[in-house]
């Protein structure tokens, strides 16, 4: 069984995406011999009330829930954003929150986080943080989101140590300086997406293949890359990304 | 066969080697070698091709040198580039951001690479414009649109044209498409899914150019992973720009 933790579907705002649907969504797991995918909304990263976004992400994907997997996306400064947290665990049956504080125009520890973390930590359920989607260099030039902190994001996840984060499209240079300000905080995993992860082995030293899950981000970027980073690993850490620790995260 | 049209090498054996044995386990027969426009601009003093020959010496089979040349030394800069292929069989010439593709100054080096018939590696950003950042830190980098402007000053010249992920990949696509001496060239950590796709739709697959700029698994990944046929994918990792290659004669 295999498990990709960091997928979207929908529209983007910036460019065309081939794979937007359920069904051609899964055709791209079944290239790469993925069994589930975590999916979000694309369009809730940039609509303003992201809830929209979610509500029809669950309804794409109702036929499909053998296969895929819904995240919600919330906007924690945005009104209502605990009770559309809990509208999306409680009653569209999402398993993970995804939050994007640079381009919903917040940080991390700002009080709303907090409350909606909070709602994550009664029902041990994950939340992952993105450092960003588009690769800086190639931003659209309306929209130029500041970067997320490391350092903040360290904070929240000192301050709820009994819930999970999960690092999501985070450069080397970004988690070793988590690794290297607390090595005893590890209350966060990391993921394979991403043009930024050039050393996933220095990773895997440094934290273990206990806190790395497998992450394609399809279907915005080449699911092919993370697959083949993970090649050399041994057997067992390679079971350990590509399926336990996403398991145990998402209670299969 | 495939071929890295774009390897950077340091004043490091240990690192050049090990990035060559790298690339061998991950399936890369080839790989075009030069040292890194970081290190120096290419003046001869420095020695600019030292590292390049040492590894081609060393593995002949796998190693193809390209030179470095510093455009402010004017006609030593020339002579030196003719030394550099006819005395020393490099065959390739690398271009970084230190200089403009629309500099005069460049003028009568491209010219002589296309009396030599060797293709030129030409670094360049797509949609440069938009992001004043970029002028901030690399004031000599070359946009797209300055490489198509120098190519078809140029028309014999064979410019390959590094990493057209690098920026907005659909405008350099675009961009290069009506010039045909341009060869977009898949280098570098961008992994856009439909970014290849693309340039094998709008370019055609026989202008598309394999190359890593040191991401081996990023860029292996969006070829492998791309939906283009079997013959494109052969095409883009080695066909082609073997071609380009040999056109001065055997690699011997």
């Amino acid at each position: 069984m295999t498990i990709d933790y960091v997928a979207s579907m929908g529209n983007f705002a910036f460019r065309y995406v081939s794979h937007s649907d359920p069904v051609s969504i899964i055709q791209l797991m079944d290239e790469e011999e993925i069994d589930f995918a975590l999916v979000s909304s694309l369009e809730s990263i940039m609509y303003r009330n992201v809830q929209k976004g979610n509500e029809l992400l669950a309804e794409r994907i109702s036929k499909h829930r053998d296969r895929l997997i819904p995240a919600a996306v919330i906007n924690p400064i945005y009104p209502e954003a605990v009770e559309d947290t809990l509208c999306c665990l409680e009653n569209l049956g999402m398993k993970a929150i995804r939050l994007y504080p640079n381009y919903h125009g917040y940080d991390p520890t700002d009080s709303g986080v907090a409350s909606v973390v909070s709602v994550a930590q009664e029902r041990t359920i994950p939340v992952s943080i993105a450092f960003r989607v588009e690769d800086e260099r190639q931003r659209h030039w309306l929209v130029n989101p500041p970067p997320v902190s490391a350092d903040t994001v360290l904070s929240l996840i000192k301050a709820f140590p009994e819930v999970h984060f999960v690092l999501e499209r985070a450069s080397y240079n970004e988690l070793n300086r988590l690794i290297r300000s607390a090595p005893e905080v590890e209350n966060w995993s990391a993921e394979t997406s991403g043009r930024f992860l050039s050393d996933l082995r220095q990773i895997l030293d440094a934290i273990g293949s206990d806190r790395v899950l497998l992450g394609t981000d399809m279907p915005l970027q080449y699911s092919k890359v993370a697959i083949l980073r993970l090649e050399s690993l041994d057997r067992a850490s390679r079971e350990k990304i590509t399926m336990l620790n996403a398991a145990r995260l998402l209670k299969l | 066969m495939i071929i890295d049209a774009h390897a950077h090498l340091f004043r490091d054996r240990d690192y050049n080697e090990s990035f060559l044995s790298e690339c061998r386990r991950a399936g890369i027969d080839k790989i075009c070698a030069f040292l890194s426009g970081g290190v120096s601009t290419g003046k001869i003093e420095d020695e600019p091709n030292r590292e390049a020959l040492e590894l081609r010496d060393a593995h002949p089979e796998s190693v193809i040198a390209f030179a470095r040349v510093d455009h402010a030394e004017g006609e030593k800069a020339v002579k030196q580039l003719e030394y550099c292929v006819e005395e020393l069989n490099m065959r390739g010439l690398k271009l970084s951001f230190t200089v403009k593709a629309t500099d005069p100054t460049l003028f009568p080096i491209v010219e002589k690479t296309a009396e030599l018939k060797i293709p030129i590696l030409f670094h360049a950003f797509m949609g440069r414009d938009t992001r004043p950042e970029r002028d901030e830190k690399f004031p000599g980098e070359s946009d797209a649109m300055e490489i198509v402007e120098l190519a078809r000053r140029f028309p014999e010249a064979m410019i390959i044209m590094a990493h057209f992920n690098l920026g907005d990949w659909e405008y350099g696509i675009k961009a290069v498409k009506s010039t045909p001496n341009i060869y977009p060239c898949t280098s570098g950590s961008g992994i856009d899914a439909d970014s290849t796709e693309m340039a094998v739709r709008e370019v055609g697959a026989e202008r598309v150019i394999f190359g890593t700029d040191n991401s081996i698994y990023a860029s292996l990944g969006k070829i492998y992973g791309a939906h283009i046929s079997d013959r494109d994918r052969h095409l883009i990792f080695g066909e082609n720009l073997l071609g380009l290659l040999t056109k001065r004669g055997p690699l011997s």
